[in-house]
């Protein structure tokens, strides 16, 4: 039978390595996190470098490293390219990133504008859809480290899944979004220099030549440019991505984390360092089919051809560069749904007069409970990543318009918006399951985008900008 | 009032996962299998599924899949070998038309000389319809439009009306 690119100590011992190294970083860093607001929003001081890395290495995840290849492996070139444009995610929430410190210069969650702006209801359905959503993406993420790993060494699913989560639950734990962001810096770095070390070595072993050779003969559908699904796939991925973007709090905390005058040139220049990632991630599973590399699922594509063409060493970059991307998104999932949970639902709504040690307390316990369901969530792998991923994108493309608009038209009510995100996420979740998931963003955020049209109308009685400066109550 | 109810069947239902887990084991049977998607193909690609026999010894040789166009595999196009120990294999950039698979395994550790054959499993793709294709994609770039178009304008009204 076929060896794997690592041996399973091998791997093994780089995760425990880089493990111990981000768990005593998280632990050093954390010792300057005097008060909730330190742990949460890491001061909100966070300077251009740190600002720019964190935006592009949190984005930088098991989407554009098994997912692009994945995507490019089954719709072709059009599944690189498209996936590419998710970085229009990130170029667009620039300007409304300057917007929301603008208007929330002590807010702390995405939840807490849509409270103060729509009212309960709204925020009841954008909790809903956070939750989903952010479930959603850290199954699959914990799911990728498992899969990660036994593509690489063969070392058991469950293994490799769960000493990834147990890392980022510790780091996170001890450093909050300080630790988040200074160790997605390193990722950051780790990630640009192995991506294009990779498809370097990959450009000069294979060539471009005989790739789009065996392609041409054997899998034609991969080279076409008029590929029906991933002609539909496009627009729908851009709107998933638009919809992570806009309504989660890992983005959202960022705005609020980063110094003024920063945000809009840090999540722009995230974007734009992005953009080419998906790319190269994606050309490797080009080169699969040549190589008799054929996945037991698609989603283990990327890392199993990278470590075929370039070996031990090769597979030990790849291991690396990919651990580091999931790393960087999963320790800031887990940051940021944990200031949702103990900022809207326990502060909010269940203690209100709970104070600033008590509130740091439970964002703790928030993020290890997170951490436990996430990992009894991907014990029993589903689903591929790809199908996971998809089924939430009608949930979070139904919050574009309520919160682009919300940020900039008054006359946008709490009702409109709550039928629009409702009545969004019902049809895309109706498209997903009768039409298929390349309809799923797309319908989502096309009806949520009507309703939110007729209410923007329809009103006449503005929203007053004052009623977004929430006094905090005195512990 | 504290309805524990809930709360209680989410942990029962978590807390059985690690036991689903554990019985996702394959099944073993005394013949090579083969399984397709068992639905037509609209995007090109699809997963086989293979079932190794118990039986088979450390010295058989990879097992590989035959693809043909013709029921009877009369003319191989083209043999897969799936990765590793893996028993299934994804495989994509398929046109229009139907395709015959057939498992097959040398040197299994049987008395008999001949090679493990699965049965012939068939697969049939047939695309998505351009004009539904080109439908979606306008619908989609037409919906962007307005989106970029809308944050541009309401950004640029902002700057101008810093009270606003």
């Amino acid at each position: 039978m076929t060896e794997f690119a690592l041996s399973s100590q091998l791997a093994f011992t780089i995760v425990a390595v880089f493990g111990l190294a981000w768990i005593a970083f998280g632990w050093w860093l954390g010792r300057a996190n005097k008060s909730h607001e330190d742990y949460a929003l890491a001061g909100r001081n966070v300077g251009f470098a740190f600002a720019a890395a964190t935006a592009m290495a949190t984005w930088v995840t098991s989407n554009t490293t098994l997912v692009a290849p994945q995507l490019t492996y089954q719709f072709g070139v059009w599944g690189m390219i498209g996936y590419s444009f998710a970085a229009l995610g990130l170029i667009l929430f620039a300007p409304l990133a300057k917007r929301i410190k603008e208007l929330l210069p002590h807010g702390y969650t995405s939840g807490d504008f849509i409270r103060l702006r729509y009212g309960r209801a709204a925020w009841y359905v954008f909790i809903v859809i956070s939750t989903v959503y952010a479930f959603g993406w850290l199954v699959s993420l914990g799911m990728a480290g498992g899969i990660l790993l036994q593509a690489l060494s063969g070392l058991e699913y469950h293994i490799g899944m769960s000493a990834i989560l147990l890392i980022c639950v510790f780091y996170t734990l001890f450093g909050g979004l300080r630790a988040v962001i200074a160790t997605d810096f390193i990722q950051a770095l780790i990630i640009i220099v192995g991506v294009v070390l990779v498809a370097y070595l990959l450009m000069d072993k294979v060539g471009l030549e005989s790739i789009h050779q065996n392609l041409s003969n054997d899998h034609p559908q991969l080279l076409d440019l008029l590929f029906p699904a991933a002609m539909m796939f496009l627009f729908n991925n851009i709107f998933f991505g638009l919809g992570e973007i806009f309504h989660s709090n890992v983005w959202w905390s960022r705005a609020l984390a980063f110094k003024k005058r920063v945000a809009f040139k840090a999540f722009f220049l995230g974007g734009l360092l992005w953009l080419p990632i998906p790319i190269v991630t994606g050309f490797i599973a080009l080169a699969a089919p040549q190589l008799g590399i054929f996945p037991p699922s698609p989603d283990m594509v990327g890392p199993t051809v990278a470590a075929s063409v370039l070996g031990e060493v090769g597979a030990v970059i790849v291991f690396i560069v990919v651990f580091s991307a999931l790393a960087s998104s999963l320790d800031s999932l887990l940051a940021a749904t944990a200031d949702l949970l103990t900022r809207d639902v326990y502060h909010k709504l269940l203690k209100p007069q709970a104070g600033d040690a008590q509130l740091l307390k439970v964002n703790r316990y928030t993020v290890l409970l997170l951490g436990v369901l996430t990992w009894l969530l991907c014990l029993p792998q589903l689903s591929s990543l790809g199908a996971l991923l998809n089924f939430t994108g009608a949930f979070v493309a139904s919050t574009i318009f309520p919160i682009l608009l919300g940020l900039y038209q008054r006359r946008l009510t709490g009702r409109y918006a709550c039928a629009a995100m409702v009545l969004g996420t019902a049809i895309g979740l109706t498209g997903y399951f009768v039409i298929g998931f390349y309809v799923a963003a797309l319908l989502s955020a096309a009806v949520s985008g009507a309703v939110c049209g007729v209410g923007v109308l329809r009103n006449r009685q503005p929203f007053d900008w004052q009623r977004l400066s929430e006094q905090e109550p005195s512990a | 009032m504290r309805r524990p109810l809930p709360w209680l069947a989410l942990w029962v239902l978590l807390l059985s996962l690690p036991l689903q887990a554990l019985s996702q084991r394959t099944d073993a049977n005394n013949e090579l299998t083969l399984s397709g998607p068992g639905v037509v193909s609209k995007e090109g690609y699809f997963t086989l599924q293979v079932g190794v026999p118990v039986s088979v010894g450390q010295a058989a040789q990879p097992l590989q899949i035959a693809m043909s166009e013709h029921a009877d595999m009369s003319a191989v196009s083209a043999t897969y070998r799936p990765l590793g120990d893996f028993q299934q294999l994804t495989l994509s950039g398929f046109a229009d038309g139907s395709y015959y698979f057939q498992a097959r395994l040398d040197d299994a550790g049987n008395d008999a000389a001949e090679p493990l054959l699965s049965d012939i499993v068939r697969v049939d793709v047939k695309h998505y319809s351009h004009a539904q294709a080109y439908g979606l994609f306008i619908a989609g770039a037409l919906l962007f439009s307005i989106l970029v178009i809308l944050v541009l304008c309401l950004h640029r009204t902002r700057n101008t009306d810093n009270h606003g």
